[in-house]
C-alpha cells in the first residue's frame, strides 16, 4: 500500500506545487491522477519515484519510507516519465537489460518477458537498434517494457498513452488490467478523461497542488462524466 | 552495480555512433576515413611532442634532471584532471541530466557518483595519450627504465588526476551556485570560467621569477606527493607509491562518502530556481536574419565552454594588442630580427592572425549546438540557406573587429606602409571568410545533434578536431604561397594575388553551399 501523507512542495518557496496532499493507493487499485498543466501531477509522481525531495510531508510504500528504507522503496516501484529520456546510444535491449540488471532479474525470467512484451508492443525487431534511432512512441514502448521487467508491485506513469499508438494503448490498458488483478497497484496521470474514467477504479484531481476530489471512480463521479466533473471543478 | 552502470556509461558516452554521428556511423567508407583522420590528427599530435619531449630530456639529462619530467607528468595529468572536471561537472556531476532515468532506480547515490566520476577520470585518460604519456614515455626511453617501472606508473598516473578533478568540479560548482539565481547567469558563469581558466593557466606558466614567491609557496606542500610519484616511479619504490595511491584514493572515497548526500540533494532541487532581475521583456520586430544573429550570440556568451573554446582566438588577439600598445620598442626589436633573418616584418602579423582565427570555429560547432531545435527551425519557413549564411555571418560578426584592430595596432607598430596596410587587411579578411565556410562546411558534413553536454560538440566533436587542424593546413598554405610559391613577386602583388586566391575559393565554396544548403539539411533529423 501506498501512502502519501501531508506532501508538500514549493520550487521557489512562494507558491506550492505541493500543498498538503494525502493519497492512499491500495494492492490492485489502478488509480487515475488527473489536473490541469501545472497543477502538480509530474511533482507528485517524481516526489514518489525519489526523483524530488518533499518539503514536509511523508511517502511509504509495504511499510517502506521513501527517506528511510530508498533502495527497498525505489526497488518495488517502476516510474515511466512523459518524454522518457533514456541512453539513446544503447539499444533498446541494452537499455531493458541494464534496467533488468539493476533490478537482478535473471537472464531466464527476463527472456520470455522481453519477448511476450516485446512481441505486443511490436517491438521486437528494434530492439537491436540504437534508441536514438526510435520515435517518440518507440521510446515509450521501451521505457514501458523496461519498467515492466521486474515486475514492481506499483508502477508510476506520467501521460503514458501520448504517443502511443492505438493498438500499443489497448495493450497497455490489458497489462495494466492484468497487473492490477495480481495485486500491484498502478498510479497514473493522464489527460485523456474517457480513459481515466473509464479504466480506473479510483481517481485524484488535484489544483494548485491541492487533491480537491479523490475516491472511488464511480463515487466521485456520481451521475455525471469525468469531463464535466472536471470542468465543473475547474 | 559500479561495473553496470560504468559500463552503460561507457558504452553511452563512447560509443562510436556517439564520438562519430549517426550518419558516419552507418557508412563503412566513412567510419574507415574518420578512424584514419583521428588517428592521424592523434598521432601528429603525440609525435610533435615525442619528438619536443625527447629534445627537452636531452638537455635534462646534461644536467642531471630527467626527473623533472616526471613532475611535468604528474602536473599535467593534474592540470588535465581540473579542466575536464571544470568543463564537465555541471550537468554531469551536479545537476545531472538522466537523473529523471537513475533516480527512481534502486542504486545508492555513492555507486552513482563513483560510477560518474570514474567516466569523467575515462575522458580524462584518453587525453592523457596525447599530453602526458608522450613525456612519460620519453622518459622511459631516455633514462633506460625497465618495464616494472611502467606497472608501477600506471596505477599512479591513473590515480594522479583525481584530486584536482574533484576541485575543478567543485570550482564549476561553485560557479553555477554564486549566478544560476541571476537572469544571465549563463552570461555571468561564463565571464567566471574565462577568468578563472585564464587565471589558472596563468598560474600554471608563469614563473617564480615573475610572481612573488609567497604565492607559490602555498605550494609546497604539494612538491612533497610530486615526489612520491618521482620516487614511486623512477627509484620503484614501494612505500611512496602505496603512499600515493592511497592518499589519492582517500581523498576519491572521501568525495564519494561526505559528497553523495549532498549531490542527491542537489539534483533533486535542481528545479528550486527564483531567478532575481527579471528584466521587462521587450516587444519589437526584427529581420529573420537578425533573430538568428542575436540567437547565436545568445548561445556563444551563454556557454561557457563555447565561448571559451571558440572565442579563445579573439581573446588572445584583443590580449596582445593591447600589451602591444605598451611595450612598442620590444615589438621594433622583434621587426628588426625579423629583417634580419631575410623575411618581411608582417608575415608574423599574418601568422599570428591567422592562427588566431583558426581557433574561433564557430560555424564548426553551432549547427551541431542546436541540438533537437533543428526539428523546430526546419519546420519554420526559413530557407536553409539563411540558416547557414546566419552562422557565417555571426562568427564574422565576432572577428572582423578584432581583424581590424589588430592589423591596424599591428601595422603601425610594425612601422608598414598604410597601402601594404590595406592590402593586408584585405587579405586576412578574405581568409577569415574562407575559413567560416570551410568550417560551415565541416558542420554540414559531421552535424551532431544528439548530445548531452555541449563539451560534446565543443570539444570532442569530429567537426572541432578537423576544424582546428584544418584552420592550421589553411594558414600553412596560404604562408607557403606567400614565401615560397610566389617569392619572387612584389609583396603588394603577393598580397593581391592572395586575397585574389581566396575571393576565389570563397566564391566557389559558397556557390556550391548555398546549391547544397537544402540537401543537406534534409538529412539532418534528431
Amino acid at each position: 500500500m501506498l501512502i502519501i501523507q501531508n506532501a508538500s512542495k514549493s520550487y521557489d518557496k512562494k507558491k506550492k506545487a505541493l500543498d498538503d496532499v494525502s493519497l492512499i493507493i491500495k494492492p490492485g487499485d489502478l488509480f487515475g491522477f488527473v489536473g490541469h498543466n501545472g497543477a502538480g501531477k509530474t511533482t507528485l509522481l517524481k516526489a514518489i519515484s525519489g526523483i524530488h525531495q518533499l518539503d514536509a510531508g511523508n511517502i511509504s510504500f509495504e511499510g517502506l519510507d521513501i527517506n528511510k528504507d530508498t533502495l527497498a522503496f525505489k526497488s518495488k516501484i517502476a516510474y515511466v516519465p512523459d518524454h522518457p529520456d533514456l541512453y539513446e546510444q544503447l539499444t533498446g535491449r541494452q537499455y531493458i537489460d541494464f534496467i533488468a540488471d539493476v533490478f537482478k532479474v535473471s537472464i531466464q525470467d527476463r527472456e520470455p518477458f522481453i519477448q511476450q512484451y516485446g512481441g505486443s508492443f511490436e517491438m521486437l525487431p528494434f530492439l537491436k537498434q540504437p534508441i536514438s534511432t526510435y520515435s517518440h512512441g518507440m521510446k515509450q514502448k521501451t521505457a514501458l517494457i523496461a519498467a515492466l521487467v521486474h515486475r514492481p508491485r506499483l508502477l508510476l506513469l506520467d501521460e503514458p498513452f501520448v504517443g502511443l499508438d492505438p493498438k500499443a494503448s489497448f495493450i497497455l490498458k490489458e497489462i495494466f488490467k492484468s497487473m492490477t488483478q495480481a495485486g500491484m497497484s498502478i498510479f497514473f496521470s493522464s489527460h485523456v478523461l474517457e480513459v481515466v474514467e473509464k479504466l480506473t477504479n479510483k481517481i485524484a484531481i488535484i489544483k494548485q497542488g491541492k487533491i480537491i476530489h479523490q475516491g472511488l471512480t464511480k463515487e466521485v463521479l456520481g451521475n455525471q462524466n469525468l469531463e464535466s466533473l472536471f470542468m465543473e471543478l475547474s | 552495480m559500479y561495473r553496470l552502470l560504468l559500463r552503460t556509461f561507457v558504452r553511452e558516452r563512447l560509443s562510436f555512433r556517439r564520438l562519430f554521428g549517426q550518419k558516419i556511423a552507418r557508412s563503412k567508407i566513412q567510419s574507415v576515413l574518420m578512424v584514419g583522420v583521428l588517428i592521424y590528427a592523434f598521432g601528429v599530435t603525440s609525435i610533435s611532442n615525442i619528438i619536443l619531449q625527447y629534445e627537452i630530456a636531452q638537455t635534462l639529462e646534461v644536467v642531471d634532471g630527467l626527473s623533472q619530467m616526471l613532475y611535468q607528468v604528474v602536473g599535467s595529468l593534474s592540470s588535465l584532471g581540473f579542466l575536464f572536471g571544470f568543463f564537465q561537472a555541471q550537468g554531469y556531476l551536479f545537476q545531472y541530466k538522466d537523473f529523471d532515468l537513475l533516480g527512481p532506480l534502486p542504486i545508492s547515490q555513492k555507486t552513482i557518483v563513483a560510477a560518474k566520476l570514474s567516466m569523467m577520470l575515462v575522458f580524462v585518460y584518453l587525453f592523457a595519450f596525447i599530453v602526458a604519456l608522450p613525456t612519460y614515455g620519453v622518459w622511459w626511453f631516455v633514462s633506460e627504465a625497465s618495464i616494472l617501472q611502467v606497472f608501477f606508473f600506471v596505477p599512479m598516473a591513473m590515480v594522479a588526476p583525481i584530486p584536482l578533478m574533484l576541485l575543478g568540479s567543485l570550482v564549476s560548482f561553485m560557479l553555477r551556485k554564486l549566478t544560476q539565481r541571476w537572469i544571465h547567469a549563463n552570461v555571468l558563469q561564463t565571464i567566471f570560467s574565462v577568468m578563472f581558466i585564464i587565471s589558472f593557466t596563468a598560474f600554471n606558466f608563469l614563473s617564480n621569477e615573475i610572481l612573488p614567491s609567497s604565492w607559490f609557496s602555498i605550494l609546497e606542500p604539494f612538491d612533497v606527493i610530486g615526489d612520491w610519484f618521482v620516487k614511486g616511479v623512477a627509484d620503484l619504490n614501494i612505500w611512496f607509491t602505496f603512499m600515493f595511491i592511497g592518499f589519492h584514493l582517500v581523498i576519491l572515497f572521501t568525495f564519494i562518502s561526505f559528497m553523495s548526500g549532498p549531490l542527491l540533494k542537489i539534483n533533486q532541487q535542481r528545479s528550486n530556481l527564483m531567478y532575481k532581475g527579471q528584466d521587462k521583456i521587450p516587444i519589437r520586430s526584427q529581420s529573420v536574419m537578425h533573430h538568428l544573429i542575436q540567437k547565436e550570440w545568445k548561445r556563444f556568451i551563454g556557454t561557457s565552454v563555447y565561448f571559451i573554446n571558440t572565442g579563445f582566438g579573439i581573446l588572445m588577439l584583443t590580449f596582445l594588442s593591447f600589451v602591444s600598445l605598451f611595450i612598442p620598442s620590444t615589438i621594433l626589436e622583434v621587426r628588426q630580427t625579423i629583417i634580419a633573418m631575410g623575411f618581411e616584418p608582417l608575415w608574423l602579423i599574418v601568422a599570428i592572425i591567422g592562427f588566431a582565427l583558426s581557433t574561433v570555429y564557430t560555424p564548426a560547432v553551432s549547427l551541431s549546438l542546436e541540438g533537437k531545435n533543428i526539428n523546430l527551425l526546419k519546420s519554420l519557413p526559413i530557407q536553409s540557406w539563411t540558416m547557414i549564411q546566419s552562422k557565417i555571418y555571426f562568427n564574422l560578426v565576432l572577428t572582423l573587429p578584432i581583424i581590424v584592430v589588430s592589423t591596424l595596432i599591428g601595422t603601425i607598430l610594425f612601422q608598414i606602409e598604410i597601402p601594404t596596410m590595406i592590402l593586408l587587411m584585405s587579405m586576412l579578411i578574405m581568409f577569415e571568410i574562407l575559413l567560416s565556410v570551410f568550417f560551415m562546411y565541416l558542420n554540414l558534413w559531421f552535424p551532431r545533434f544528439d548530445f548531452h553536454q555541449e563539451v560534446e560538440v565543443v570539444k570532442q566533436s569530429l567537426a572541432s578536431l578537423v576544424a582546428v587542424f584544418g584552420g592550421f593546413s589553411f594558414l600553412g598554405a596560404l604562408l607557403w604561397l606567400a614565401l615560397d610559391f610566389f617569392i619572387g613577386f612584389d609583396l603588394h602583388l603577393r598580397l593581391f594575388l592572395l586575397t585574389l586566391i581566396e575571393l576565389v575559393v570563397v566564391v566557389l565554396g559558397g556557390w556550391f553551399l548555398k546549391r547544397k544548403a537544402e540537401a543537406y539539411f534534409q538529412t539532418f533529423s534528431v
